[in-house]
């Protein structure tokens, strides 16, 4: 009797052995499959920006995008990571209610020099959250890089990119997109896929350096009305938009905490990043919903290809803050008004003489207030984190969150375009832009056989 | 619209949660589908005023 007892724990034990190492696996690969997909975004918003740019500037701009990923990786392996880990209660580094922030545990998780931030046989998670956390940040960076196109100067902007992918974002997620954020726990602030985090914080910093860059020569004419410097290649732009689409949804799987880890929220299912539940099934529902909302409300209200393949992203942005909370067809709805509320404001943005080349500020800044908001409106009387006694969901909550994402995006952006304006370096010289950056810069052409460099532009 | 439930906790919620569980479904379920009808509508007649405006 005593042998068979000691037989069966004997088993148990190499089955416990056998289901850890399993589960933990699974999750490593997980978030390491996110990673791919959100590339993805990135081979996307490369097309997005090739084809929305003139035949003179395309390898400019694709130069641009590439190199802002790839500074990227580095800066928020250099700092980016401790400082999501450092400020969730603020700029006093302090602990949180849940006891995973401050600079101690900073110093733990995020210290460059230190052991976690390499091969470790003993830890499978930290370089597949920091990787899915560097994809985020490239993703930001991404989001500016289209709205600067054809003017903007190479180093200046991958400063900007590593300022906003590696630092400004960084803080709204630490405030409002981390179970100890102020955000969070104070005002019951709700981002499951980070519309106020991401978008509105990079579509605002976007704004932000627009308002300084100024706009293309030719854009606006002296009377203040504008002319559409169409891209060369709308296909390519329509192409590029639905693969940010495809990585999309692995940006928006990464948003999700898997169980049963020992950095896990719960054993049993997934849950946000604020510990709450979800499952990858509410997700599919709205995820899809809101795409469809968005392209079919784009469509509706401005029949432009650009802005109904926009209307997809738009659909998601606006629907991502409540993605584990909207029940579908309100899913919809949200993701319609988002991408019949588009155009217009694209509109009012070019009025007020800004030429935002891609409609980034529109898609991702305006957007991205809009579906912090619907939280507000539409979800709320949720607990914000697990617990008892908890901060709930509210509209005031959201309000507060989405000024603060306003905030940490357009007061970096536009302060540090200030200082390169006044210093001369944020933009490319005249005779330059009106050349074509691609031979005074790169220099290359890109259609070396082909199309003709030059430009229709009427001031041209 | 908003939480179907007024715990103040996750805790013991299990089975559907989502906004407005139990009570608006069939309004949104409605607005879902006259959006499309009438996004199909105007889609309609602008596709015909435009091939008349273009010589279609």
């Amino acid at each position: 009797m005593e042998e068979q007892l000691a037989a069966l724990a004997a088993e148990v034990a190499a089955l416990k052995t056998v289901a850890t190492v399993g589960n933990t696996t699974v999750a490593e690969i997980y978030y390491y499959v996110t990673i791919p997909l959100m590339v993805l975004i990135h081979a996307g918003f490369l097309a997005y920006e090739m084809g929305a740019s003139r035949s003179k500037n395309v390898l400019a701009s694709g130069i641009k995008n590439i190199l802002a990923f790839a500074f990227l990786v580095p800066t928020f392996y250099f700092f980016g990571w401790w400082c999501y880990w450092a400020f969730p209660t603020g700029f006093d580094l302090g602990v949180g209610p849940f006891e995973i922030s401050g600079l101690d545990y900073a110093n733990a998780a995020g210290n460059p020099a230190g052991e976690v931030m390499g091969p470790s046989l003993a830890d499978s998670a930290s370089g597949v959250f920091w990787g899915a956390f560097t994809l985020f940040g490239a993703t930001t960076a991404s989001i500016m890089s289209g709205s600067v196109i054809e003017r903007i100067r190479l180093v200046p902007f991958i400063i900007l990119a590593v300022v906003l992918g590696s630092f400004a974002w960084v803080l709204g997620a630490a405030w409002g997109w981390h179970a100890d954020g102020w955000l969070v726990t104070k005002f019951g602030y709700h981002d499951f896929g980070a519309a106020g985090v991401v978008h509105t914080v990079a579509g605002f910093f976007a704004l932000g350096v627009l308002i300084n860059l100024g706009p293309r020569v030719g854009k606006f004419n002296a009377d203040g009305s504008a002319n559409d410097l169409p891209g060369h290649n709308m296909p390519m732009t329509l192409v590029g938009l639905m693969m940010i689409i495809v990585g999309f949804w692995g940006f928006l799987m990464a948003c999700a905490i898997f169980p049963n880890e020992g950095w896990s929220w719960s054993t049993s299912g997934f849950t946000s990043i604020y510990g709450t539940p979800l499952t990858l099934s509410a997700l599919t529902f709205n995820i899809l919903m809101g795409f469809a909302g968005g392209i079919i409300g784009a469509w509706m209200v401005s029949r432009d290809p650009f802005w109904m393949m926009s209307g997809a992203l738009g659909g998601i942005i606006s629907c991502a803050a409540g993605l584990d909370l909207w029940w579908p067809p309100l899913a919809f709805a949200v993701g319609f008004i988002g991408g019949a509320i588009m155009p217009s404001i694209a509109r009012f943005v070019e009025r007020m003489g800004i030429d935002d080349a891609v409609g980034a500020f529109t898609v991702h800044g305006a957007l991205g207030v809009w579906g912090v908001l619907a939280v507000g409106i539409f979800a709320a009387g949720y607990p914000a984190i697990p617990g008892e006694g908890v901060a709930m969901t509210n509209f005031m909550g959201q309000l507060i969150g989405a000024v603060v994402m306003v905030l940490c995006g357009l007061v970096p952006g536009y302060v540090l375009s200030l200082i390169m304006k006044s210093m001369g370096v944020l933009r490319v010289p005249e005779s330059a832009e009106l050349a074509g950056l691609d031979i005074t810069k790169v220099p290359s052409k890109a259609y070396p056989e082909g199309m003709s460099g030059g430009s229709t532009a009427p001031a041209e | 619209m908003g939480s179907p439930f007024d715990t103040g906790t996750w805790d013991g919620v299990t089975g559907a949660y989502y906004t407005g569980y139990g009570s608006g479904e069939m309004m949104w379920l409605l607005v879902a589908i006259a959006l499309c009808v009438v996004a199909c509508w105007v889609g309609h007649r602008h596709e015909s005023e435009s091939f008349d405006k273009n010589g279609g």
